[in-house]
């Protein structure tokens, strides 16, 4: 015992350091959600605030990005309005319209964001107070941005598309065959599209929506476009890429979506499996 | 002391404001942070210095969503420097009241000090925070350049931040 206290006497600035690399790892690698709270991330209200005011100042270099970008989707919005009214109801508007009835949606701004991560994070000037909750998930202008991880009275962060831990079900094209979008780390333009079987007729140039699946996004929105098809023989599945539909060098408003049946579903689909 | 506060405070917010969202030539980052853990003064086994590392780390690391990672590289860094110091110099240089900068050292031996820490830490962060997906080699050639643009950067912190008044004042 005294010699295991002597050692510890004599090296104690490098069991004091070997201590620091225990927290430090406990930090990175636990998946407690205590970790994961408010306070321990960009979400909270010091670094929320002091983010939000840098996107301010920043925002003024950008306005005509900004600008250039509203317009497009004004221009889009309008477009569709005009066909909508020229067009008759019928019964696909009324499937596509109780689709979209079950979703509230959120306008909020990214006030961070990162792209050269392993996990990418963003960060929105919207949490609690304003309805965001854990697990929401997030849609740009063009398609999808992310999920929501962590949620404090003002702001919120989410795992972006751009981040290993997060798995999107997805459907190709036309086509209703489920699949998932990941993201492999190596470049920010490039996503993984998996379990996509051989004999579906995948092309380049095809776009990869959302599914219902999950029951975070709504179905068919925009989440890549495939760029490269190859047929492995080692494998049952296609391995393709694709890149994203959103660029994530330059996001500014998103929109959360929140399911209101999603709590139902998931309630019944718990029940079903007990 | 003043102006050692004041460039702490100039290194932290060009690491949080600028660099903190800042990615250049397909994978570099920029650390100026580091700046401030290599120049700093040296005294032997300090717990306060790697309590330091490791509390602005943990700042870093809040601001940047990367909790254990800064904190970690910049424990590392110091931890590191402890026994690279007395290793590198010989001792009858080493004094608690030295500063390791360009100006005390000469560029080429402050290189050769500096370029092994920066090294190891931006290793650590690439590592941890950055890779995934790519190849070993071309891993290593880029940390390496990082590391080599991190020691241009901190040069040029180095002439702004201690100019030639202020220099001798920095402990």
């Amino acid at each position: 015992m005294q010699i295991l206290i002597r050692i510890l006497a004599k090296n104690k600035y490098d069991f004091y350091f070997f201590f620091l690399v225990v927290i430090s790892f406990i930090s990175i690698y636990n998946n407690n959600p205590y970790y994961n709270s408010s306070f321990f991330n960009s979400s909270n209200y010091v670094v929320g605030t002091f983010f939000q005011t840098r996107a301010s100042i920043m925002s003024y270099f950008t306005l005509n990005q900004i600008n250039n970008e509203i317009m497009k989707e004004n221009f889009f919005l309008k477009k569709k309005l005009l066909q909508k009214n020229r067009s008759q109801y019928n019964y696909q508007d009324s499937i596509n319209n109780s689709n979209y009835d079950s979703y509230n949606v959120i306008n909020a701004k990214i006030i961070n964001n990162s792209v050269y991560k392993r996990n990418n994070h963003f960060t929105i000037n919207k949490g609690e107070l304003d309805g965001v909750k854990v697990d929401q998930g997030v849609i740009g202008f063009n398609g999808v941005i992310g999920k929501i991880h962590s949620v404090s009275a003002n702001f919120s962060v989410g795992h972006s598309l751009l981040s290993s831990k997060l798995m999107i079900p997805s459907s190709i094209g036309g086509s209703k065959i489920i699949s998932s979008v990941s993201w492999l780390g190596v470049s920010p333009e490039t996503l993984n599209v998996l379990y996509v079987p051989k004999h579906l007729n995948v092309n380049k140039g095809d776009t990869v929506f959302t599914s219902s699946f999950e029951s975070i996004f709504p179905e068919r929105i925009p989440i890549s476009v495939v760029k490269k098809v190859e047929k492995n023989s080692n494998s049952n599945f296609l391995d393709i890429k694709s890149y994203p539909i959103e660029n994530f060098y330059s996001i500014y408003n998103v929109y959360i979506v929140e399911n209101k049946m999603k709590q139902e579903q998931k309630l019944l689909e718990l029940n079903n499996e007990k | 002391m003043k102006s050692k506060i004041v460039s702490f405070f100039i290194v932290f917010f060009l690491q949080v404001i600028i660099f903190e969202k800042s990615y250049f030539f397909n994978g570099i980052v920029f650390s100026p942070i580091i700046f401030y853990f290599i120049l700093f003064n040296y005294t032997k086994d300090s717990f306060g210095d790697l309590t330091l590392a490791f509390f602005i780390g943990f700042i870093l690391d809040i601001f940047n969503d990367s909790l254990g990672i800064y904190s970690l590289g910049l424990s590392l860094v110091v931890f590191v420097r402890n026994y690279w110091i007395p290793f590198y110099f010989p001792f009858d240089r080493i004094s608690s009241n030295k500063f390791y900068n360009s100006y005390e050292l000469g560029i080429q031996s402050f290189f050769f000090y500096s370029f092994p820490l920066i090294f190891i830490f931006n290793s650590f962060i690439y590592i941890f925070e950055l890779s995934s997906g790519i190849f070993i080699l071309f891993l290593i050639l880029k940390i390496l350049l990082s590391a080599f643009l991190n020691f241009i950067l901190i040069l040029i912190l180095q002439f702004l931040l201690l100019s030639s008044e202020t220099k001798y004042d920095w402990f």
